[in-house]
C-alpha cells in the first residue's frame, strides 16, 4: 500500500481563489461577527477582483495568499472606519489577518491548532447550524467556505440561480434573527453538531458522484469540496470523531472510481465493467488510512458501514472476485441502522450476486411498492439486470423501459438505453 | 524586427447577470498568463503594463486655459486596461500574435499600432 501522508489531501484542480476565499470570509466573519456575512462577502470579493486586475497582466505572485489577505484587510479597514458599529474591531481585524498571513508565509500545509482552522470550521459549523434547512446549508457552505458562486451551485444541484440566490439570503437572515454563534460547538453539543455539518458534506459528494461527468465539472467539484472539508474536519482534534473520519474514508473510496466510472463517451460505468486500472490507488490508500483511524473508540455509524463497503470493492481486484459475502453482512447491519428503501435496494443487489439473481428477485420485490422509489430509476434498472441474467429478456425489457422513464442524467440515461439494447437484442 | 503595441480598450460594463465568481477570476488570470507566458517563449514578448482601473485625469490647453477634467473615456465606458509590446515581423504577424489576447473574449477591443523606429535618431 502507498505510503500515505495525512497532511495533504489530493485535489484534482487547484481552487486556489475559491479556498483562499472561503478562509478570509471565515476571519472576517469572525471579526465582524456572523450578523455581517454579506459585508465579509463584499470585502472578499474586492480583494479577488483587485487580483484579477493586476494578476492578469502580472502573472500570480509567489505568495498569491499573504498578497490577497493584505488587499483584504486594507479593504476591510476601509469599511471599518465606514461602519459605525464596527468600528471596534479595527485591532482585532489587523491581529485576525497578521495571523493569516503569517500562516500563508509559512506556506503551511498541515494547519492543525491554527486560527485558521478554528475560524474554517466555526463557519462549516454555522453554515450547517441545524435551524437551517438542509438546502440552504449546502448552499451556504459552498458559497462561504467553499468559495463557490451562486451561479455555480445552481448549476451544481440543477436548480435556478434566483432559487439559490433566495436560499442564501433567506439562512444569512436566519442566522442573523436567531443569533446563531460563531464558535466550534462544545463538547457536549459537538457529536449532535457534528451530524448536521457530515450530513451536509455526504450529500454535497453524492450530488457531485450521482451526476458525475466530463461535460458537467461543476459537480466534480463538489466531490472535492466535501473531501477537503471533511479532511479539515479531520484535522482537528475537536471533530476528529471516529464517523468524521469514516466519512471521509467513504468520500476517498467513492472518489478513486470517479474517473473509470465515465468512459470515453461520456457513458456511466457500472463498478462490473469498470477498468480498476484506472481507479486511484492514491486515494484508495487514503481511504483504508481513514478507515482505520475511524475504528478508534466506541461509536459506529453509517458512514462507518458504507465506508467498509466501499472498502470491499476497493480491495477486490475483479469484480468477481468481490467478497460478495462480507458486503451482505455489512449491508444487514446497515439496513438495521437505516431502513431505508435505497439502501435495501443495494442489499438486494449484494444478495443476488452472492446468492443468486433469484434471492437478488426475492429481496427487491419486499420493497418495490416503497413510495419513495416509485420514480427512482435505480429499482427497474435494478429488475431489468436481474430479468435479464435470468434469461427473461421481455422482462428485463420492461423493466429498462420503466427506468428510462424516471429522472436520470444524461449518462445515466445512455448508460439506461445501452442496458435495452443488449436485451432487446437477445429477444 | 518592428515592435507593436497591443492595446486592450476594456469595456467597463459586466453583463447584467453575470456572476464573477472566485473560480472564474482564477480562470481568466490563468487564460492572460497562458498567453502572456507563450509570448515570452517564443521571444515575442517584450513587454507589458497594466493600466490602474480608475478614470485617470485630462488635460486639455495651457497655462490660463488648461481644463483638468476626470477620466477621458467617460462617455465612452471604454477604458485602456493595459498594453503589451511584442517584436513582430509585420501587420500580419502582429494580429495573429493579438488574436490570441484573453481580452477579446470578454468583449474587449485589441488596438493594434506599430511602434515608430526611432533608433536612427539615436533613441
Amino acid at each position: 500500500m502507498a505510503k500515505v501522508s495525512d497532511n495533504k489531501i489530493p485535489s484534482l484542480v487547484d481552487h486556489l481563489f475559491r479556498h483562499q476565499a472561503g478562509q478570509m470570509i471565515a476571519t472576517l466573519v469572525r471579526v465582524f461577527g456572523p450578523r455581517h456575512i454579506d459585508l465579509a462577502e463584499e470585502v472578499v470579493q474586492d480583494a479577488l477582483l483587485k487580483a484579477l486586475q493586476l494578476w492578469a497582466y502580472k502573472g500570480i505572485p509567489d505568495n498569491p495568499s499573504a498578497w490577497l489577505i493584505q488587499v483584504a484587510k486594507n479593504r476591510a479597514l476601509d469599511l471599518l472606519r465606514r461602519e459605525a458599529s464596527l468600528q471596534e474591531k479595527s485591532e482585532e481585524l489587523v491581529r485576525a489577518f497578521a495571523a493569516q498571513e503569517t500562516l500563508a508565509n509559512q506556506r503551511s500545509e498541515s494547519l492543525s491548532n491554527n486560527a485558521t482552522l478554528d475560524d474554517t470550521l466555526a463557519l462549516v459549523f454555522m453554515a450547517c447550524h441545524p435551524s437551517l434547512s438542509r438546502e440552504s446549508r449546502v448552499a451556504l457552505t459552498l458559497k462561504t467556505v467553499g468559495g463557490f458562486g451562486t451561479s455555480e451551485i445552481a448549476r451544481a444541484f440543477l436548480t435556478k440561480e434566483p432559487t439559490v440566490a433566495q436560499r442564501l439570503v433567506r439562512a444569512k437572515r436566519l442566522i442573523r434573527d436567531e443569533g446563531i454563534s460563531f464558535d466550534l460547538p462544545s463538547s457536549r453539543e459537538m457529536s449532535a453538531r457534528l451530524d448536521s455539518v457530515l450530513e451536509v458534506l455526504y450529500l454535497m459528494f453524492n450530488e457531485g458522484y450521482a451526476a458525475h461527468s466530463g461535460e458537467n465539472l461543476v459537480r466534480a467539484d463538489l466531490c472535492d469540496e466535501a473531501i477537503r472539508l471533511g479532511w479539515l474536519i479531520v484535522q482537528h482534534p475537536a471533530t476528529r470523531l471516529p464517523k468524521s473520519n469514516a466519512l471521509l474514508s467513504l468520500m476517498l473510496f467513492q472518489a478513486a472510481r470517479l474517473s473509470a466510472r465515465v468512459g470515453e463517451g461520456g457513458e456511466l460505468n457500472l463498478l462490473a465493467e469498470q477498468n480498476r486500472s484506472l481507479w486511484d490507488r492514491r486515494l484508495i490508500a487514503l481511504g483504508f488510512h481513514y478507515l482505520e483511524r475511524s475504528a478508534a473508540g466506541e461509536e459506529f455509524s453509517e458512514y462507518h458501514l458504507q465506508a467498509a463497503i466501499a472498502s470491499c470493492h476497493a480491495a477486490a481486484a475483479s469484480y468477481e472476485l468481490t467478497n460478495w459475502e462480507q458486503i451482505v453482512r455489512l449491508y444487514d447491519l446497515l439496513v438495521a441502522l437505516n431502513p431505508s428503501p435505497v439502501i435495501a435496494l443495494n442489499r438486494a443487489v449484494a444478495i443476488a450476486k452472492h446468492r443468486g439473481a433469484e434471492a437478488g428477485l426475492r429481496e427487491v420485490e419486499k420493497i418495490i411498492a416503497h413510495p419513495a422509489l416509485q420514480q427512482y430509476y435505480l429499482l427497474p434498472a435494478t429488475l431489468g439486470e436481474l430479468w435479464q441474467e435470468l434469461g427473461e429478456a421481455d422482462k428485463a425489457a420492461d423493466n429498462f423501459h420503466q427506468a428510462l422513464r424516471c429522472p436520470c442524467s444524461e449518462p445515466e440515461r445512455r448508460f439506461l438505453q445501452r442496458k435495452l439494447a443488449t436485451v432487446t437484442n437477445q429477444s | 524586427m518592428p515592435q507593436y503595441m497591443l492595446i486592450s480598450q476594456d469595456s467597463m460594463e459586466i453583463p447584467e447577470g453575470f456572476e464573477i465568481t472566485p473560480e472564474i477570476i482564477q480562470g481568466i488570470i490563468q487564460k492572460y498568463n497562458d498567453w502572456a507566458d507563450g509570448l515570452q517563449k517564443s521571444g515575442h514578448l517584450v513587454g507589458l503594463n497594466k493600466l490602474r482601473e480608475d478614470p485617470g485625469k485630462n488635460i486639455v490647453g495651457t497655462g490660463a486655459n488648461r481644463v483638468v477634467t476626470d477620466g477621458p473615456f467617460a462617455e465612452t465606458k471604454e477604458i485602456i486596461g493595459g498594453y503589451w509590446i511584442i517584436n513582430a515581423a509585420n501587420y500580419d504577424e502582429a494580429v495573429q500574435l493579438a488574436s490570441g489576447c484573453p481580452s477579446l473574449e470578454f468583449g474587449s477591443r485589441v488596438e493594434v499600432r506599430e511602434v515608430e523606429d526611432l533608433s536612427a535618431f539615436g533613441g
